[in-house]
């Protein structure tokens, strides 16, 4: 900041004041984390013993780990059904002159602003007739259309000019749309359809409210299990299995920058 | 073959290529619209022919004669009221926290030089990286009798007995906000980011101070990104279920429970269907009104980068 | 090892393409000679990139028909056309190398791979890029990347070679230096080009031919210099040059323009309203009162001369308060009274005189 836009005194007290902030939103995020290495039942931050037991306890217990593995599943499969169908849903929209553009845009975008509760609810029995209530696939395509506005608004924002300028030179250089598109424009969005998958992979694993409805008895998934178990006791186990996952998003994350930051490293070689 | 000839010829199959043309047209347009299909299937079977059915729903009573005593009987019980008011009041508080706590994070984020913002700003959204659940449970733990929070404070002897931080009203409002933050600094953020400083150096060299630069002409640039986080949260709010029925502890009844225990506890297909609908049409009015304040906040300025 | 044999014509009928209300196109034909240069040059809006996007099948019109040699194509999707586009930013692929992206047309049509590092090789050497087939695309000037996204328009012998304005991003320096080059590289190759442009000393320079467009009509087809010595009405008069119209009326014999009697001229057609086509090259500032044969005379009063180096610009004030130019070569002197706010004449060469009528609108 060159310019005194700011006062000195004044400045002092916003760097402060963002400081407590960020403290108040990093520090819950990632306090369970040591905390879930401690030996006693009640977790206390300085672990007072440290121990592995409460990540024993979730590996060693059957319900959690058939859990995880349906978590985990559902993840996959949701990528696998939100990536391709936003991707080209997104190209689709870029290349098109219909005059339908906008309303169809407004429809894949529409289920950031439909409370989960009401989408959960209706999806408990509207997936009766469809048979697939309680199924891995049901659920799956339901977190798929969660997320399919975010790989759709991603994808889009992706597909700049230079790229669809670029496919006309392919095109015109003897390469069909379909051949132009999987040869030239998706590499050069690779970044963005990545992204997109790990924000469809985290997001899925992290959903709790339609797994509540949908996924019962033996499908239940990761989110549910540790929801229930909140609301009867406080299992300690919940701590490990927090400290996972919050290791895990942020480990993801962390991959993908050093991934993108490689690749624009090894553009300038 | 004579000239006239020739012409007539040559309009016949000009007349027969704009045919083929029209049709191509057709063609490309239908496989693009085609592309998108899946996605908007997806959408449709899986919210909007739900959600439907739901509003379809609200519409019979226990009989299954069509009638409006569901809605009837939820803006009329107690209960329902009540988790109106609450659903009301604890979107606003959290609202007006994440203002007062997030407008002056984003402001100096917006001053800084772009790394040192960027980096920053990884750390607003790291919460947002991490599980709704993972995060309110790790509020539990901070602020339950014998939470962290409680025991830190008794040791500290700032106070004698355990606060009530957790299942109650002000748990929940602590940890929906620190839910919300992120949700609330990125757009304003990125807003900030976008008024040109020029203004500012334009007003200071007219004799203004830098406070009162910052409050005449800094805010009110910022107000329509100020108001599309404050709508967006609060919308977010509205709807919310996991962080409410965990650290709220029962006391803590918001629209999304009330569904939720209408048809788990009561199995009041009725009230749960109404709610659902009174909360989607609740969640496109306020959507509505930002839109509408956005539009008549929007005025034309000039200096993006 | 030649790229092109004969390169075929390009027959354009009736092509017309609307958006809307807006007529993009609007009944355009044109007969492009095989081998030819032609340039498309006009103003925005004037339908140019239209048309040169339709030749390529990037937009499809409402009508018409294109017969490039002797087949019709206006019905062919871009990619099975055979033809070379160079766009107006390069448009080079960034995840390949320069190799890759010149390789990929001909990759595409099955080429072994001996052939494709052959012929690769060759394109380079003939835009002056030897060498550069490892270089990854960010590592290339703005000149130099146009110069690979030539080398893979013609690399798979296209039939004919489509321009959009392929020089305005660069800067002026540069911008020359290409014109010559691709000037040059048509003569060996004799590919049948269109050209894109609004630049109109780019087509001075480089066409064979030029098609002036405005409003999607067509408003001339000719060489450089006949669309300079005889443009076909105002708007062409005005695009091209440095141009000052001058409205005439038609009386006796001749005509009367800034209040002198021209005898002997008569238009065409007598029912437009026509010009006079006065340009700085052509018009010289000469004292007062002088008389000779064979020229005309304005008088009117000088203005501070301008000078530009190697010429010196007069502005003249003439009747009715128009300002007509003249440029003369600095060595040459001016009459006196040019310094100093005086009379003078300006002359024109009788053989000189151009009168065109207006556009239609």
């Amino acid at each position: 900041m060159s310019e005194a836009r700011v006062g000195r005194g004044q400045r002092w007290w916003l760097v402060i004041y963002t400081g407590i902030v960020l403290f108040f939103l990093v520090v819950p995020s990632i306090i369970v984390v040591p905390m879930s290495f401690s030996g006693s039942t009640f977790l206390e931050f300085p672990p007072r013993t440290w121990s592995l037991r409460w990540y024993e306890t979730y590996v060693g217990t059957a319900e959690w780990r058939a859990a995880t593995l349906v978590s985990l599943e559902i993840a996959c499969l949701a990528v696998l059904i939100a990536v391709p169908t936003g991707t080209a849903a997104a190209y689709a929209l870029r290349a098109s002159n219909s005059a339908f553009k906008g309303l169809l845009a407004g429809i894949l975008v529409s289920p950031t602003l439909v409370p989960h509760i009401l989408i959960a609810v209706g999806l408990f029995f509207a997936l009766g007739p469809l048979r697939l209530s309680n199924t891995l696939i049901g659920l799956a395509l339901a977190h798929g259309m969660l997320t399919l506005p975010f790989v759709f608004i991603l994808v889009s924002a992706g597909l700049s000019n230079h790229d669809m300028i670029t496919e006309l030179a392919a095109r015109s250089l003897g390469a069909s749309r379909l051949r132009a598109f999987f040869t030239i424009t998706l590499p050069q969005i690779k970044n963005f359809v990545g992204f997109a998958a790990v924000i469809v992979f985290i997001t899925s694993l992290d959903e709790v409210i339609l797994s509540l409805f949908l996924a019962t008895g033996t499908l239940s998934t990761l989110t549910r299990r540790m929801f229930l178990s909140l609301r009867d006791e406080i299992d300690p186990t919940i701590a490990a299995i927090s400290s996972i996952l919050i290791i895990l998003s942020i480990a993801v994350v962390c991959l993908f920058q050093f991934w993108e930051q490689g690749r624009v490293a090894e553009k300038h070689e | 073959m004579s000239a006239s000839a020739d012409a007539a010829v040559a309009l016949g199959s000009r007349a027969s290529t704009a045919g083929a043309l029209r049709r191509d047209a057709r063609r490309e347009r239908r496989v693009l619209i085609g592309l998108s299909m899946p996605a908007v299937a997806l959408v449709l079977v899986f919210m909007v022919l739900p959600v439907g059915w739901l509003f379809w729903l609200s519409l019979f009573d226990d009989s299954g004669a069509v009638s409006l005593v569901n809605y009837v009987r939820i803006f009329t019980k107690q209960t329902y009221l009540n988790s109106f008011s609450v659903t009301f009041t604890v979107s606003l508080t959290v609202t007006l926290l994440c203002i007062g706590l997030g407008y002056p994070v984003a402001y100096l984020l917006s001053e800084l030089p772009r790394r040192v913002a960027g980096l920053l700003m990884a750390a607003v959204m790291l919460p947002y990286w991490t599980s709704v659940l993972v995060r309110t449970y790790a509020w539990l733990i901070l602020l339950q009798r014998s939470g962290l929070i409680n025991e830190w404070a008794q040791h500290l002897g700032l106070i004698s007995e355990p606060l009530p931080l957790a299942n109650n009203l002000t748990g929940t409002v602590i940890g929906m906000t620190h839910i919300m933050l992120p949700f609330f600094i990125l757009p304003l953020y990125a807003a900030m980011r976008s008024i040109d400083r020029i203004y500012m150096t334009a007003a200071a060299s007219l004799g203004a101070s830098p406070t009162r630069a910052f409050w005449t002409i800094f805010v009110p640039l910022s107000v329509q990104g100020l108001a599309a986080g404050s709508f967006l949260v609060f919308v977010l709010c509205m709807g919310f279920y996991v962080t409410p029925a965990v650290l709220g502890g029962g006391r803590v009844i918001m629209m999304a429970q009330q569904i939720e225990r209408s048809i788990t506890l009561y199995s009041n297909w009725g009230a749960a269907s109404a709610l659902g609908v009174a909360l989607l049409a609740m969640t496109v009015l306020v959507l509505a009104i930002g839109a509408l304040i956005g539009k008549l906040l929007f005025r034309p300025r000039g200096g993006d980068r | 090892m030649q790229i092109v044999n004969t390169s075929p014509g390009i027959r354009i009928e009736g092509l017309g393409k609307r958006y809307g209300a807006v007529a993009a196109l609007d009944d355009v034909s044109l007969n492009i000679a095989g081998g030819e240069f032609m340039t498309l040059l006009g103003p925005s809006g004037s339908g140019k990139s239209t048309l040169l996007m339709v030749l390529a099948g990037f937009v499809r019109p409402d009508c018409g028909e294109i017969i490039i040699g002797d087949t019709p194509i206006v019905t062919t999707p871009p990619h099975r056309r055979n033809i070379g586009m160079v766009f107006q930013r390069h448009a080079l692929f960034p995840h390949m190398s320069v190799f890759d992206n010149i390789a990929y047309p001909l990759r595409l049509r099955g080429v072994g791979k001996a052939e494709i590092a052959e012929k690769v090789e060759h394109v380079l050497a003939l835009v002056r890029l030897e060498g550069y087939q490892r270089r990854r695309v960010d590592q290339l000037s703005g000149g130099q990347s146009q110069r690979v996204a030539v080398a893979r328009a013609i690399v798979f012998s296209p039939q004919i070679l489509l321009m959009d304005e392929p020089l305005s991003a660069l800067d002026k320096n540069l911008r020359e230096q290409l014109q010559t080059e691709l000037r040059a590289l048509h003569d060996e190759l004799h590919l049948t080009t269109v050209y894109v442009t609004h630049d109109q000393r780019e087509a001075l320079t480089m066409s064979d031919r030029i098609t002036v467009m405005a409003k999607g009509r067509v408003a001339q087809v000719d060489t450089a210099k006949g669309i300079f010595e005889k443009p076909a009405n105002s708007f062409v008069a005005q695009f091209i040059g440095e141009t000052t119209l001058i409205p005439v009326s038609f009386s006796g014999d001749g005509f009367d323009v800034l209040g002198t009697h021209v005898a002997g001229v008569r238009p065409s057609e007598a029912a437009r309203r026509h010009f006079l086509v006065l340009r700085p090259g052509a018009v010289e500032v000469c004292a007062a009162g002088e008389t000779a044969p064979d020229f005309i005379y304005f008088s009117g009063t000088a203005t501070r001369p301008i000078f530009e180096g190697e010429s010196v610009l007069h502005q003249v004030v003439c009747e009715g308060g128009v300002t007509v130019q003249s440029r003369g070569l600095a060595r040459m002197p001016a009459p006196p009274s040019c310094a100093g706010n005086g009379a003078v004449s300006l002359r024109l060469h009788r053989s000189n005189i151009l009168l065109v009528p207006e556009a239609a609108a």
